[in-house]
């Protein structure tokens, strides 16, 4: 049986573990409209699995400050289209694990993860290049100076952009590993295509968001995969608990948009992953 | 606020800050492990080698005093480069010093908005930042040398050493000279000024600076702050500019290339700046480079080492 160690990396609050959560649920109970569904020979340990799953089923966040440390999960799953059988390895690291390469805080567990990985499966959802105050005129930078006060917090990891995070990040990884395959994954993908209403092409949407990012990430991986994920549907504080469960039942939650096409299969990225 | 940026700038300030409204546990939190340094921090004299991959760097200095805004100029030139995605037709993909930008990005966010008091710390402080452009197969490398004002003030006017052991400074083919324009219509700035300048431009002679052909530019910054309406003050500006050339090409033996007159910490339909950044990157352009096969900066640099 063939075995895919795949790095699911991203920074705090991306959405990694409800991804995993929600990707065994689908691909357990709703794997009709997906490539692949679980394999009937589950490995030996699901628990972490089925935590996350719990948690994705009735709409509670996963909160890492609470949350056990890090862990690996391991899957098994079938490819509908050839019927192999394929076990994949993620490791469910937190996100401030990532974050602490900025701060040069070193993980040998994640730089171990990084030598055994074939492909990442990287998550962002927070994209900006950046923000001066006179990037507007000069009427709109008066109202601001309403918030002015006399304290500066000193400058650490989470004063830098957004994009220049995400890329010190991939940066650290592509110096590691030469990747088979890149998927970079938009997270909370809802808030941009209003829950999927109005679809949007993430790799449009990225190169003019967060332009710099995405230059990098072509200039190293040009075959790279950029795609819109919503692992949640939606936010939870804006829906009730009926509104989770019907669209969890008719399989209409969670969705992925590669391209122009929103699908409701999470297991797609992981499938082009694995795809020769 | 010189002190807040210096320590800022050198990686060092929150370790050893009292912080005025600040919780120390989350300060504690956010503190890095090295001495405030980040990954992809700003890179100093011994780590600027190994960039060196198949792309030429050319290296552009910085030269000016504190508070002339070489430093905010290269966060508007990076910020730039990171919401446009390319600057002068060249895409710009990639960076060594990421965090050395956001730094000074940071600096620049700080000085415009707020006043804040630090005890400063010192270490050695990397200066050299990178950005790597493209267009089709066409890599650039540009290397920028922003070394503190302090340095240039204090060091490089009084102290020969200082001088001569700057290999990049001396190897390098282009310098630009940063002005701050209030020191040019203010008298009493004025002269203070410019006998530091003129000692300073000496030290670099004397040094050898000169020796090799170089590019010479010279930005006058905070060009905001001249009143076009004070035709007194304008041209007093206009004398002193001529007087500043002056003392640089009679240095320097070298005819000013470019002068620009811009204001660098306004980034919103500022073409005048935005000519600055073009003009930096199609710099690293072969074809732009002097005739000057000898002055090689990396190699002497690494033969140097």
């Amino acid at each position: 049986m063939k075995q895919m160690n795949c790095l699911l990396a991203g920074l705090p609050d991306t959405g990694k573990s409800t991804y995993i959560g929600g990707l065994w649920y689908n691909l357990q109970n709703q794997s009709e409209k997906m490539a692949m569904k679980a394999s009937r020979e589950l490995v030996n340990d699901t628990k972490r699995l089925e935590s996350l799953s719990d948690k994705w089923l009735y709409g509670i966040k996963v909160d890492r400050t609470t949350e056990d440390q890090s862990s690996s999960v391991e899957f098994r799953i079938e490819q509908k289209d050839n019927g192999n059988v394929l076990t994949i390895n993620i490791p469910d690291f937190s996100g401030e694990t990532f974050r602490q390469i900025i701060e040069m805080t070193d993980s040998k567990e994640l730089d171990n993860w990084c030598a055994e990985a074939e492909t990442l499966f990287y998550m962002a959802n927070k994209l900006v290049p950046g923000h001066f105050e006179d990037d507007a005129e000069i009427s709109v930078i008066a109202e601001d100076e309403e918030e002015n006060n006399d304290e500066v917090p000193p400058f650490s990891s989470q004063k830098m952009s957004d994009s220049a995070q995400n890329i010190m990040v991939l940066k650290y990884l592509f110096e590691r590993k030469c990747f088979k395959k890149v998927i970079f994954a938009i997270s909370c993908w809802d808030i941009v295509t209003e829950s999927g209403k109005h679809p949007e092409n993430p790799d449009s949407w990225l190169k003019k968001q967060s332009p710099a990012l995405y230059n990098f990430l072509k200039n190293y991986y040009p075959n790279s995969i950029i795609v819109g994920i919503s692992a949640q549907g939606f936010d939870y504080e804006e829906v009730g608990d009926n509104i989770i469960t019907d669209k969890t039942m008719s399989g209409e939650r969670a969705f992925v948009e590669i391209g122009d096409e929103i699908k409701y299969d999470l297991s797609l990225p992981l499938y082009m992953l694995i795809k020769e | 606020m010189e002190n807040i940026k210096s320590a800022i700038l050198k990686g060092t300030e929150q370790s050893q800050e009292s912080i005025v409204g600040v919780n120390t546990s989350e300060l504690l939190v956010t503190r890095p492990k090295h001495s405030g340094r980040f990954y992809s921090d700003a890179l100093d004299d011994s780590q600027i080698n190994g960039i060196i991959r198949s792309i030429n760097p050319h290296l552009i200095t910085l030269i000016g005093f504190s508070e002339f805004g070489k430093s905010t100029f290269v966060a508007s030139m990076y910020h730039r480069a990171m919401t446009q995605g390319k600057i002068g037709g060249y895409d710009f993909y990639d960076s060594d010093t990421f965090s050395g930008f956001e730094r000074r990005a940071y600096i620049r966010g700080v000085e415009l908005k707020l006043k804040k008091r630090f005890n400063r710390t010192t270490i050695t402080e990397g200066y050299f930042l990178t950005m790597y452009f493209k267009k089709g197969n066409e890599k650039l490398l540009l290397v920028i040398s922003d070394r503190s004002g302090e340095t240039y003030k204090n060091e490089y006017s009084t102290n020969a050493e200082a001088v001569t052991t700057d290999m990049p400074l001396i190897n390098g083919k282009h310098l630009v000279f940063f002005i701050d324009v209030s020191t040019l219509i203010i008298n009493r700035s004025y002269l203070g000024f410019k006998s530091k300048f003129n000692s300073l431009i000496s030290r670099l002679y004397s040094a050898g600076v000169f020796k090799n052909k170089k590019i010479i530019d010279v930005i006058f910054n905070k060009v905001d702050l001249l009143d076009e309406a004070d035709e007194k003050t304008v041209e007093l500006f206009r004398s002193r500019t001529k007087e500043i050339i002056g003392i640089i090409e009679r240095t320097s033996q070298t005819g000013v290339n470019k002068q620009f007159k811009i204001c660098s910490n306004k980034m919103a339909d500022n073409s005048d700046l935005y000519d600055v950044f073009d003009y930096f990157v199609k710099s690293c352009k072969p074809v732009d480079m002097p005739i000057a096969s000898e002055i090689d900066w990396i190699n002497t640099k690494v033969r140097g080492l």
